[in-house]
């Protein structure tokens, strides 16, 4: 039988692997299709887990015989390249990590293993996570499946373009700053970085420790409602991992059916007309669902980007300090130490990676250190109980997710300032450690497709998604 | 930023680069560093208009103990590196 993926959800192909309208087997046979007639033009897969899929699907079939099955099991998912899956190659799409072998499976695949969901393969990325645009990666761009002469956001740009063209029914993407968000907005779907802990990171190859987490992709608000719930929980080890009894301190009170407009922030975002103009209608559109919209006054956002700026490439600088050569990874032999090092880094990290370790480690050099890193810690606690103060008022912000919508290939790439700026309206979010989701808000007059952020408080994921149900039923 | 910066950056980074590159890097700098600079403006005692929430962060700890079994992950992991010998990694000289 021919499945339509492109409608498809969660529920009900959970409904139909139930009912035996079809099994496993079929449903993941009809994405490998689909992947093998685009992913050559995509570049959306780095590699599809070929002799890990059978073994997989025997899991969730029987689950689905055994009664066991959950929700997930048997959903075909694509992962970014910077998760650990035991015994696959995880790059972060990085030629220093080219040969680099999972040992151990991440905590999120773990869990999604418990449910017997089908991982089809590992997505391109951004090197090492650097990037707005999915084009620093070493293996070659992904292309945006809405227009193919423009970039699918990043960097979790395979992961979005495996959903939004049909070659997964979910996906996993992380974020630092935006990379889970951006490219779904600029790909037409659902995605969240949820609260810093609620996921925990062990597993994930690291770029900026204070910032990063795992996000669900995926085309509807329950379908990244229903991944999220999944991948969450508490795990010993990350000492990040927030504990059921610690959540506990954060209850799930009533909606006031107030949200904020930070105006003052989206006025210096150098937003394009189009983008501003369906921001307005999104704004009218929770307006008949009932929502109170109101504006909200920041002295602080305004400064997060600069401090993102400043704090991720101080981290970047040591985190990526362990790949040296010696260990695991790529290696460039020399004749002494030092040069095993040098040769071994400079061949194997991406451009733009090593621009941000040497930013970071000017940053974090005596003389700098006060100026730029001490001053960024300071404003970043200041921009964090800043929104704290703002949401005794509001349930939750909203901005648009970018500035813009998907920028054509090579536009960006020669200048890293108007790159960064992509992150501008996610920055507070990671800096906060708070919820942010984006979800589509309709297309240019071209088709291309436009994302509504909404940020929410510590561990209110579920306003995130209330919010976003109501809007989702408007648009 | 001069060239000769970026040179003890490299150095100190242990990143191989050329010249022409540090040269690129050197230049993106400028407008980056100025970007990144504005945070100097904000005062450390801006006046919030939605009043002080305190919301310090915790410590979390857990007990000093081995959580995997003895050589668990041992073979795994030195099979990746380039050079090994008799469960030690291999590596140039270091004195």
């Amino acid at each position: 039988m021919k499945i339509d993926l492109k409608d498809l959800s969660i529920e009900k192909a959970h409904n139909s692997l139930k009912n035996g309208e079809y099994k496993v087997s079929e449903l993941v046979d009809a994405y490998l299709e689909v992947i093998k007639e685009k992913n050559e033009e995509l570049n959306a897969y780095l590699e599809i887990f070929k002799d890990d899929i059978e073994p997989q699907v025997k899991i969730a079939e029987e689950m689905f015989k055994n009664g066991t099955a959950t929700k997930m099991t048997g959903i075909p998912i694509a992962i970014k390249d910077n998760i650990l899956f035991e015994g696959h190659i995880a790059s972060a799409a990085s030629k220093i990590l080219e040969s680099h072998r999972a040992v151990y499976d991440s905590f999120v695949i773990m869990k999604l293993k418990k449910e017997g969901v089908v991982i089809l393969g590992r997505t391109n990325m951004d090197d090492s996570a650097m990037g707005s645009s999915t084009e620093t990666s070493a293996y070659g761009v992904t292309r945006n499946p809405f227009d193919t002469t423009r970039v699918p956001g990043g960097s979790s740009g395979g992961s979005a373009v495996a959903v939004a063209a049909n070659m997964a029914l979910v996906s996993l993407g992380t974020e630092t700053c935006g990379s889970v968000r951006q490219p779904s907005s600029f790909c037409g779907l659902v995605g969240m970085k949820p609260t810093y802990g609620a996921v925990s990171r062990n597993g994930i190859i690291a770029m900026g420790s204070s910032l990063d987490q795992v996000g669900p992709m995926g085309k509807t608000i329950e379908d990244v409602e229903i991944l999220y719930n999944s991948i969450c929980g508490k795990d010993a080890l990350d000492s990040t991992s927030l504990t059921d009894e610690f959540k506990l301190g954060f209850p799930k009170t009533p909606l006031k059916k107030r949200i904020g407009v930070p105006r003052d922030f989206l006025n210096g975002g150098g937003i394009d007309e189009v983008v501003i103009k369906n921001f307005e209608e999104s704004c009218e559109k929770l307006k008949k669902a009932g929502y109170e919209i109101v504006d909200v006054h920041s002295k602080t956002m305004q400064y997060s980007l600069a401090v993102y700026y400043i704090i991720m490439p101080a981290e970047v600088s040591s985190n990526l300090a362990r790949y040296d050569g010696m260990r695991y990874g790529f290696s460039q032999d020399a004749p002494d130490l030092y040069g095993v090092y040098s040769k071994s880094k400079g061949g194997g990290y991406g451009k733009e990676v090593r621009r941000r370790i040497l930013l970071g480690t000017y940053i974090l050099s005596h003389g700098y250190y006060d100026a730029y890193y001490n001053k960024a810690i300071n404003v970043r606690d200041m921009i964090a109980k800043e929104l704290l103060s703002i949401f005794e008022e509001v349930d939750a912000i909203i901005t648009p997710t970018v500035p813009f919508p998907a920028f054509k290939l090579g536009d960006k790439m020669n200048d890293p300032m108007s790159m960064y700026m992509c992150d501008i309206f996610s920055a507070p979010a990671n800096l906060a450690g708070i919820p942010a989701i984006s979800i589509p808000s309709g297309n240019t007059k071209d088709g291309l497709p436009l994302g509504l952020q909404i940020t929410a408080p510590y561990l209110r994921e579920d306003v995130l998604f209330t919010i976003g149900k109501d809007f989702e039923k408007l648009v | 930023m001069d060239i000769e910066v970026i040179k003890k950056l490299a150095l100190m980074a242990r990143i191989d680069m050329d010249e022409k590159e540090m040269k690129e890097i050197g230049d993106s700098f400028g407008p980056i560093l100025s970007y990144v600079g504005q945070i100097q403006e904000v005062s450390e005692t801006l006046d919030m208009e939605h009043g002080e929430v305190t919301d310090e962060p915790i410590n979390i700890l857990r007990e000093d103990i081995v959580t995997n079994k003895a050589s668990e992950y041992t073979d795994k992991i030195l099979k990746q590196a380039p050079a090994r010998e008799n469960g030690f990694l291999k590596v140039k000289q270091i004195l």
